[in-house]
């Protein structure tokens, strides 16, 4: 089984990214129909048998999968905006170059 | 011993010890050349023409409303899902847009409208046979000879992977160094065909769609299977890639930019598939739960 971390990190994660997309609109991110679904699944697998045990683990894998959905689109924006159409950063480090590992001179 | 050397770390992009350094060049021996930054323009982005989202339930299923006009697919038929999870999922990704319509954000969207619409007029065998071709030169399957430290990784972290699936199916798959690629018994081909058409025609687009993200058919059956996680198997997949930028230094514009990327799609293809299979045993304990 994947290895999921605890679902109250899901949870927490989930809160933020929802608050994120929520704060341009300037609307709580409780109103909207995702929190609620949220909430009202969350709930139904706190009090559960073992029987569910597997559909415990299937709802933290999707809650876990969404998370990672929401925070890297929201990454991936930020990238796209931050770099879109600029001129674009090009530097060497001075122990990493390959070919000249002493050289501090060179620089785009 | 050699596995506690070269394990990735969980979750992270840590293969060595060695702190990440600022933006470097991606010049060097052995280092892929430097991914362009693509040129990509984009098309006209539609204006936000919408205040509010919301869904409600028609015959054909879940439908989403921006204000009071029915979202419509590319092709012009009603849009509607089978699930509403999938339904909150797709509308949040149109009311979170701001200005103007970012349409390479809104994967869920994307793979829903690729299902309503079928543009590429495939049927259920097509799909599954499309995925499970894959096989033949599936990422984790396909090794390198050299470098040591890179066979050895692929060795410690692919290796668990396929026996896995092979456990999980009982079936052969193997890995090779050759250029040809492993050589993939017919049983097995046939076990996994069997597996696949256990699903429907929506989550067979989804898992295709995640199979051709990734390059893997073993890696999208873990994911299926609940096995890894998205973040996992990205990882996985760009093992190589992840190698060389350990090795040789991080650019955020090219290497993050196709990471989160591939996360992305990664994830709404997974989230996809699962969310159109949803077994009605769940969903009736959900229900009373």
């Amino acid at each position: 089984m994947a290895a999921l971390g605890s679902p109250l990190r899901t949870w927490r994660g989930l809160l933020r990214e929802l608050r994120y997309l929520n704060a341009a609109t300037g609307r709580p991110y409780r109103d909207t129909a995702a929190y609620r679904y949220l909430v009202k699944a969350f709930r139904a697998h706190r009090v559960t048998s073992e029987k569910l045990c597997r559909a415990q683990h299937e709802l933290h894998f999707q809650a876990a999968t969404y998370l990672c959905l929401l925070r890297s689109i929201r990454e991936h924006v930020a990238l796209h905006q931050e770099f879109h159409g600029k001129e674009l950063p090009c530097k060497f480090t001075n122990d990493l170059h390959p070919l000249n590992p002493m050289d501090h001179s060179l620089s785009c | 011993m050699w596995r506690s050397c070269l394990r990735l770390r969980d979750g992270g992009r840590r293969l060595l010890n060695r702190p990440r350094s600022g933006l470097t060049a991606s010049e060097g021996l052995g280092r892929k050349p430097p991914i362009p930054f693509r040129a990509y323009v984009p098309p006209a982005e539609r204006k936000k023409f919408y205040q509010n989202v919301s869904i409600s339930q028609g015959e054909g299923g879940f439908e989403i409303n921006l204000d009071h006009r029915k979202l419509r697919t590319p092709q012009g038929k009603l849009f509607t899902v089978p699930s509403e999870a999938l339904a909150i999922a797709v509308a949040t990704e149109w009311d979170s847009q701001q200005d103007t319509i970012k349409m390479y954000t809104m994967h869920l969207t994307t793979l829903c409208n690729t299902s309503l619409d079928n543009p590429t007029q495939r049927d259920k065998d097509q799909l599954i046979r499309a995925a499970v071709k894959f096989l033949d030169t599936d990422t984790v399957c396909y090794r390198v000879e050299e470098p040591e430290t890179l066979v050895e990784l692929q060795r410690n972290e692919w290796d668990p992977v396929i026996s896995w699936a092979e456990r999980r199916y009982g079936v052969e798959i193997g890995s090779s160094t050759s250029i040809t690629g492993p050589s993939i018994p017919a049983r097995t081909r046939e076990v996994l065909v069997s597996h696949l058409a256990s699903y429907n025609m929506w989550a067979l687009q989804g898992i295709e769609f995640v199979v051709t993200q990734l390059k893997s058919l073993v890696l999208t059956l873990g994911l299926m299977d609940l096995h890894l996680t998205v973040e996992q198997a990205v990882l996985l997949s760009r093992l190589e890639e992840e190698y060389q930028i350990q090795k040789w230094g991080n650019i955020e514009w090219a290497h993050d930019y196709e990471l989160q990327e591939l996360r992305a799609r990664t994830a709404a293809g997974t989230l996809f598939v699962h969310l159109c299979s949803e077994s009605t045993a769940i969903k009736h304990k959900l229900l009373q739960g």
